[in-house]
């Protein structure tokens, strides 16, 4: 007996609806457009995601994602070896560097502590962090931790300064409070809860 | 604050009702089973965004339907403004809207601020401290809008360190727990611990009013920290709360749970200086219940300098005519509006005008007219 071939349109949608944020319905817009372009656009989309996931992986230093053995940001010169920010993901990183604010090195934790999800300091980038310190990046005085304020970031956050404070280092938190930019008036009761306990003597 | 126009669609066993609620008392009249409450459960929801009754969320959404709709005209006499509430629940998301924009949580809240008596809370005083502390939560929920927060973080966090300890994990990854635990559990103490001094003496003389005979009601915040809460200092009771997790933690690690904080801490409530449980008659339980209560919205309205929303629960069958009329007679004073569940039409407030009358048959809300 003959297999049925799978609906070529219905594969396409549906591999589509796999990524994140995209319903049926923009999944089966996106093929039909696809479609609509012809097999040059089709190749090209197909190459790009193909060489992208082949040769990005983890610098060897910070984890952060590069197509070489170690990242831009590690191999500049111009970075302060003495500080590190530590952040969950690499989404967080491109968006501190984006502000062009932190001129020092990162480290990419790729997730946080998450005890319901059996994910503990094993589960995320701790071992390499203890390591680049104690091999490679001896220079480091501070780390600010970066991680978000909810629970599983502060907890994080927390078990990185249990962990690094007696080995002499600086352990950092950033600040959270109210967004610069946003209105007052829109902001939750826990924000301006948050950024009223950690006010600051003006001087 | 005063609701104007509820919508309600496909929630719990209504398909869809109007209502037009009236500016003092709205009364939803039928038998048991009808949907009257599934009625006031939607009117709970949308305004403090929990249940009223511990159901699961899909509980909520009607049988066969996709999604559930709630929507709320409320009119605020502090600002004169009126705002429009919007709240759809599908699958397991549940969507806010504020005037035809989306919402988040923190900006939603506090614009229909509501206060529900139900059968269960004349259990108050017998029952678990469970109870008590849904009580003070609520209640505080109300007050303090920074609350809540607070409130889902400490879960959250007693969660996860309950499975640290399961997963015998390290004392490291415990140290940073403690230390999240301790840092909202303290808020929460420390905010219980106020609003029970707040509230004692009003409780008090509700009590002394409405109980016959009456010896003296006292309430206490029965802390499992006991002298280390400090309600002055939020700072003091989380040193002294992360000091006594740590001292715990041998014994946590052999029950593989938590064995202190706020979620093991009870309101309690004294006679004459003895335990209310060891000792009221059954009609003093429903006196202090209603106290309590009674206490709750007299302190809300004072704080928020109008009175809040009152929603009751089928009370005249729970209540004899003269606590529930003791009820009234303060609901009244307050001025404030009330929405009601019955299986009579409820006498006495026709003379007071401004009732507006339902009829909740079937999942059907239609108005009754005169």
């Amino acid at each position: 007996m003959e297999r049925r071939k799978v609906d070529p349109i219905a594969r396409l949608i549906q591999a589509l609806s796999r990524l994140p944020g995209v319903g049926e319905k923009s999944a089966t817009r996106m093929a039909f457009y696809v479609l609509r372009q012809g097999p040059t656009f089709a190749a090209d989309l197909a190459e790009s995601l193909l060489e992208a996931t082949q040769r990005v992986s983890l610098c060897a230093r910070c984890q952060n994602l590069t197509d070489q053995a170690e990242c831009g940001i590690c191999a500049d010169p111009q970075r302060d070896v003495r500080v590190l920010c530590v952040v969950e993901n690499v989404q967080d990183l491109r968006a501190i560097e984006r502000s062009q604010e932190f001129k020092g090195r990162y480290h990419v934790l790729h997730g946080t502590l998450a005890p319901l999800e059996g994910i503990g300091p094993e589960g995320i980038k701790v071992k390499e962090l203890l390591s680049r310190l104690a091999g490679s990046d001896r220079s480091v005085e501070e780390l600010i931790v970066a991680t978000n304020p909810s629970v599983e970031g502060e907890a994080t956050a927390l078990y990185l300064q249990r962990v690094l404070q007696p080995m002499g280092f600086t352990v950092t938190r950033i600040a959270s409070g109210l967004p610069i930019g946003g209105d007052f008036e829109y902001a939750d009761p826990a924000t301006i809860s948050r950024a009223l306990s950690g006010r600051q003597r003006m001087s | 604050m005063r609701l104007l126009r509820a919508s309600i669609r496909n929630f719990r066993n209504l398909e869809s009702a109007e209502l037009e609620l009236g500016p003092r008392f709205t009364a939803l009249i039928g038998q048991n089973g009808q949907g009257k409450t599934n009625t006031l459960e939607a009117l709970y929801l949308i305004a403090a965004l929990r249940p009223l009754r511990n159901v699961p969320r899909s509980a909520l959404i009607r049988h066969g339907a996709e999604s559930a709709h709630v929507a709320l005209t409320v009119e605020r006499q502090s600002t004169g403004l009126t705002h429009a509430l919007s709240l759809e629940l599908k699958g397991a998301s549940r969507v806010l809207q504020k005037d035809g924009k989306k919402a988040e949580t923190g900006s939603f809240l506090g614009h229909a601020v509501t206060v529900a008596f139900t059968p269960d809370d004349l259990a108050l005083g017998k029952g678990s401290p469970e109870g008590r502390r849904r009580f003070l939560d609520r209640a505080l929920l109300n007050v303090r809008p920074a609350y809540l927060v607070r409130a889902l973080r400490f879960q959250k966090a007693i969660k996860e360190r309950n499975r640290v300890l399961i997963d015998q994990g390290k004392d490291e990854v415990l140290d940073a727990y403690d230390q999240v635990i301790a840092s909202e559990g303290a808020g929460i103490m420390v905010e219980r611990a106020r609003y029970i001094r707040e509230l004692g003496p009003r409780a008090a003389s509700h009590f002394a009013r409405i109980a016959d005979p009456a010896p003296t009601l006292s309430l206490a915040y029965a802390a499992s920290l006991d002298e280390g809460l400090d309600p002055s200092s939020e700072a003091q009771t989380r040193e002294a709360y992360l000091a006594k997790l740590l001292r715990r933690r041998p014994l946590d690690r052999k029950r593989r749970t938590t064995s202190v904080g706020p979620h093991h801490d009870d309101l309690e409530l004294m006679l004459d200086g003895h335990r209310v449980k060891d000792r009221a008659s059954q009609g003093q339980h429903r006196a202090l219940a209603l106290a309590l209560k009674l206490a709750e919205l007299t302190d809300l309205a004072e704080r928020l300098q109008e009175p809040p929303i009152l929603l009751l629960d089928d009370m005249s069958s729970e209540l004899d005519p003269v606590r529930s009329g003791q009820l009234f007679d303060c609901v009244r004073r307050l001025e404030g509006q009330v929405i009601l569940t019955s299986t009579e039409p409820p006498r006495g407030l026709e003379a007071s005008g401004h009732l507006v009358e339902y009829d909740v048959a079937q999942g059907q809300v239609t108005r009754r007219h005169p």
